[in-house]
Order: C-alpha cells, then structure tokens, then sequence
C-alpha cells in the first residue's frame, strides 16, 4: 500500500506549501486588503487540512465502531444484500415466466399490462441494489484510497480541491456507516410480521467467522455439536447450535463456505463442544469476534483426543496427562491425582483397542441415537494408555437440530420471504429513502469539513 | 523527480521567497514611515507594512516550529525513521 502512504505525504506537503504561501502573501508589499485576505485563509486551511489528514485514521477508525455500535456489519449488510438480490431476480424470472404464458390464458393481454409497471419496478430496483453493491466495494475496498484523495485535493492550496475533497472524505465516512447500519435500520423501522430481527440480536450484531473446533493436541473434534451461549441477564442463552464435520469444520447449511459460521459481533460468545455425550468449553473462552480477524481456532483444554469421528479421550485434569499422537492412534501418560479421571470413549461399530499398564474399567455410554464403549482410569494413578483406532463405520449425530445464528435467532431468515409487500419495503422503499437521507449527510458532513457548495445537488 | 519532491522544492523555494519578501516589505515600511513626507496616508501604509511583514515573519517562525513538532510527534507515534 505504498501509493497510500504516497497520498498521505503529498496531502501533507501540499498543506505546508498552502501555509507558506499564506505566510508569502503576508509579507507582499502590495497594500490591496483582498490580497491580504488570502494570506489568513491559506494559513487557516493549510492547518485544518493538517489536522484533518493526522485525525483521518482516528475519525475512520471510529466511523467502524460506530456502526458496530448501531449493531451494522459488512457481514450483515452483505447477507441482506444478497437475500435482495436473490428475490428481485427470482421475481423477474417468475414475471417473466407469467409473461410469456399469457398467450395461452384468457384475458392473458390484461394481465400482460399489469405486469408491465411491475417488470419495470423490478428493474428499477434490481439497478438499485447494484448501485448499493458498487457502492459498497467502492466504500469497502478503496475506502482508504477515496478518502486518501479527497485529503490530497483538501490540502490543495487556494482551495482549488476544497469541496471535491471535503465530498470525497465526507462520502467515504458516511456511508462506510449507514451501508453497514442500512439492514439493522430497514429492519427496525419497516416492520413486518414474517421480517423480524430478534430483539437481542439486533444489540448483539451478527457476523461471519470461519471456525475450527479442535480437541487439546490439535485433532479435529468431528461429528460433534458446537453450542454458543450469550449472557443475557446473568443466564446463557443458547442462541447457535452446529455440527461438525470430520475436519472439526462446524456445518452452517446457510453459509456458502465450509466452516463459515454466524455469530454475535458485539457480545462475548461461550463455547461449549459436545462429543460422545461429554460437554466441555472450549478457548477462547469467552469469544469475541471483535478481537480476531475472521477465522477461530476453538480448542477444548478437556479432551485431549479425537479421531475425528466420535473416538474421544478425556480428563479432568489435562495438565497430569500427556498425549503423544501416534499413526493409529494416541499414547497417554498419566499421572492422575485423587478425584481424577482419564476416558476414552468409542462408538461400538468402531473397532477400537484401548490398553493400559494398569487395569481399565470399563463402561458403556449412549448420546444422541449412538452407543458406545468406554475405558476408564481413576486417581490417583500412573499409567501409560494405548489407543489404537482401527475402522470406523461412520455415524452421524442425527438428533440435533442445527439453529443458525444469524438466520434462526437474529432472524436474516425471515428476510428472504417471498412477498411483494416485503420486497417493496425492505427491498427498495425504504433503503431508497435511507440512501438519499445518508446522502443529504454526505452533503452536511462536506459542509462542515469546508465546502461552501456540494458538488452535487441536493436530494431531499 | 516525484510529486513529493516536486512540491517540497516548491514549499522550499515559497519559503525563501516569503523570508526575502518580508525583509523587502519591512524595509519599505520603515522608509515609508521615516520619509519626511508629511502625507498621513502614506505614513500609514508604512506602519501596516511594517504590520503584515511582523505577522509574516511571526507565522514563518512559528510554523516552521509547529510543522516540525507535528512531523517529530508522528514520526514518535508511528515510529517511523
């Protein structure tokens, strides 16, 4: 990013060039006071420009939290985005459809005519959501470099950039936050009985992470159940549940992308793993999407092993075990303390050895439709376990019904029905107005940083 | 030659000429003020040339200590060389 950096300085040396010339007019021996004039506003500037370029860091960084704060996120406005774009379209077709069927069907030129208006609405509002899609990766992507020039034109001496800058810097902020906040608002003002946001969803965010769930040595925790709780008035509250797949990837059949799951963005999330029927929490614990940058490793300090599908070995005391990973399996020594314990569980259509330098009970376990066996170890003890896994048939947790965070509990789910009341106020209506509003802000903020005149007319 | 040191020879070559300019103009003010002319309006433009190229002189001074702090305070702040 090297031309940024570029901008960033010629942005500043211009502001010192506009300041010394402001000095230079100063000192003209030339008795004209319009002249003069110029000398104060080129020094003014020049130092606004200065404090403006060393504050534009700052005020983007806190245009971002801003609208986390108002419960926005390039995610979330991504997934409305979408869920648009996929019912305009999938209208059109259905118009289409009905169009070219009219022929066959009485009163079919009737019919013809009222879809006209409707083909064209539809039109109309399929350009706008890609407008707000070009906007978005204008805003997004080349945020930094858009605001980076409007600083270079600012700083422009005689204010030959003035007002282009003081727009281009102004549109950069206002609408990184209002495209982000623009489903939250929609949702909020334009209700509807089939399109509802979940009261405390819309306080804790929603976002996209990838996520891996992994046990202590590193192997995958597969065909497990991924719990996340959020605190809500000093109780968890279970607001996503997942499966995983083999690789420890938790299944989001929502998202497009394996392992890509939805979660709050503005709250700390508690993990739970459950494997075999043994639940344990998993680290980060709490998690904060806010604090890692798009992708978690979750690992459970308990279980210490996992084949990947089912075959687990756990302990409540993880520091007085230690795990070697073999090709077949896993070799544990232990050195349990009294109240200790030291488990593998398999299911039975697993061909699993388990043996041990000291004697291992045994048990059976049952979670979730799948049977299984165990062998345990209590402290205090010292012993060396070996686990061998041979074949596995594989078994799939079937009674666990997966609550995808962002379209069960936040409710984004609700934002795809298929409706023209809904279509019209969520789609286009409403965001219309909320982009012509953000735009009369983009007018007002560019005032504000210098331009007596916006480069565009007004709106509303 | 680059954009940046293109605009820094500029800003260099302002300076100077802005310094040079306010001797000039100080000078002309005092001969304007000293001159046995017994005209009040020219006495005047002497004292607001002598005026301007002061506030000249002040800004030049003050901005060179204020561009030079920011530029040490940032270079602090991001570590830069």
């Amino acid at each position: 990013m090297t031309y940024l950096g570029d901008l960033f300085e010629i942005a500043l040396k211009l502001a010192l060039l506009t300041f010394y010339l402001g000095a230079l007019v100063y000192a003209l021996p030339i008795p004209v006071r319009g002249l003069k004039r110029w000398g104060g506003v080129l020094i003014r500037d020049s130092l606004f420009s200065f404090a403006l370029a060393l504050s534009l860091g700052a005020l983007t960084a806190f245009a971002g939290g801003l609208a986390r704060m108002m419960g926005g996120s390039w995610a979330f406005f991504d997934q409305w985005l979408t869920s648009g774009l996929e019912l305009v379209l999938s209208l059109k077709v259905a118009v289409s459809a009905v169009s070219s069927l009219t022929s066959y069907i009485p009163a079919g030129s009737a019919l013809k005519a009222l879809l006209g208006p409707f083909n064209d609405a539809l039109t109309a509002d399929l350009l706008f959501l890609v407008t707000l899609l070009a906007m978005e990766f204008i805003v997004k992507t080349a945020g930094a470099l858009v605001a980076l020039i409007g600083l270079v034109l600012f700083s422009l001496p005689f204010r030959l950039g003035r007002e282009a800058g003081a727009w281009f810097i102004a549109f950069v902020l206002v609408f990184s936050v209002g495209l982000q906040v623009l489903p939250a608002f929609v949702s909020s003002i334009a209700e509807s009985p089939q399109v509802k946001v979940s009261p405390s969803g819309a306080n804790w965010g929603v976002t996209y992470v990838t996520a891996r769930v992994q046990s202590a040595y590193g192997t995958p925790l597969g065909d497990a159940v991924l719990d996340l709780y959020v605190m809500k008035n000093g109780s968890p509250e279970l607001v996503a549940q997942y499966v995983t797949d083999p690789q420890g990837e938790p299944i989001d059949p929502y998202a497009g992308q394996a392992g890509l799951v939805s979660l709050p963005s503005e709250v700390p999330v508690y993990a739970y793993v459950v494997d075999d029927g043994v639940e344990s929490p998993l680290e980060p614990y709490p998690y904060s999407a806010a604090n890692f940058s798009g992708s978690v490793t979750f690992t459970s300090p308990y279980i210490l092993y996992s084949d990947g599908q089912n075959v687990i070995a756990f302990t409540n005391q993880p520091s007085l075990v230690n795990v070697s990973l073999t090709s077949s399996g896993a070799v544990a020594r232990l050195n349990l303390s009294y109240g200790g314990i030291f488990e593998v569980r398999a299911p039975s259509n697993c061909s699993v050895k388990v043996s041990s330098t000291q004697g291992l009970g045994t048990s059976s376990w049952s979670w979730d439709g799948i049977n299984g066996d165990s062998w345990y170890l209590l402290g205090p003890t010292n012993a060396t376990v070996q686990i061998n896994v041979g074949r596995c048939q594989q078994v799939k947790v079937r009674g666990v019904n997966t609550t995808d965070y962002a379209t069960d509990f936040f409710g984004l789910g609700g934002l795809s029905v298929n409706l023209l009341e809904d279509f019209i106020v969520y789609y286009f209506t409403v965001p219309l107005m909320y982009v012509a509003v953000l735009t009369t802000m983009t007018y007002a903020l560019a005032r504000l940083l210098g331009g007596r005149r916006g480069i565009l007319p007004r709106l509303v | 030659m680059t954009i940046v040191s293109f605009i820094q020879q500029v800003t260099q070559e302002v300076t100077a000429a802005a310094w040079a300019l306010f001797v000039l103009t100080w000078t002309i003010g005092w001969t304007l003020r000293g001159a046995p002319i017994p005209l009040r309006g020219l006495k005047r433009a002497g004292a607001s040339f002598i005026e301007d190229s002061i506030w000249a002189a002040l800004w030049l001074a003050l901005g060179s200590t204020i561009f030079t702090f920011i530029v040490y305070v940032v270079k602090v702040v991001t570590g830069g060389p």
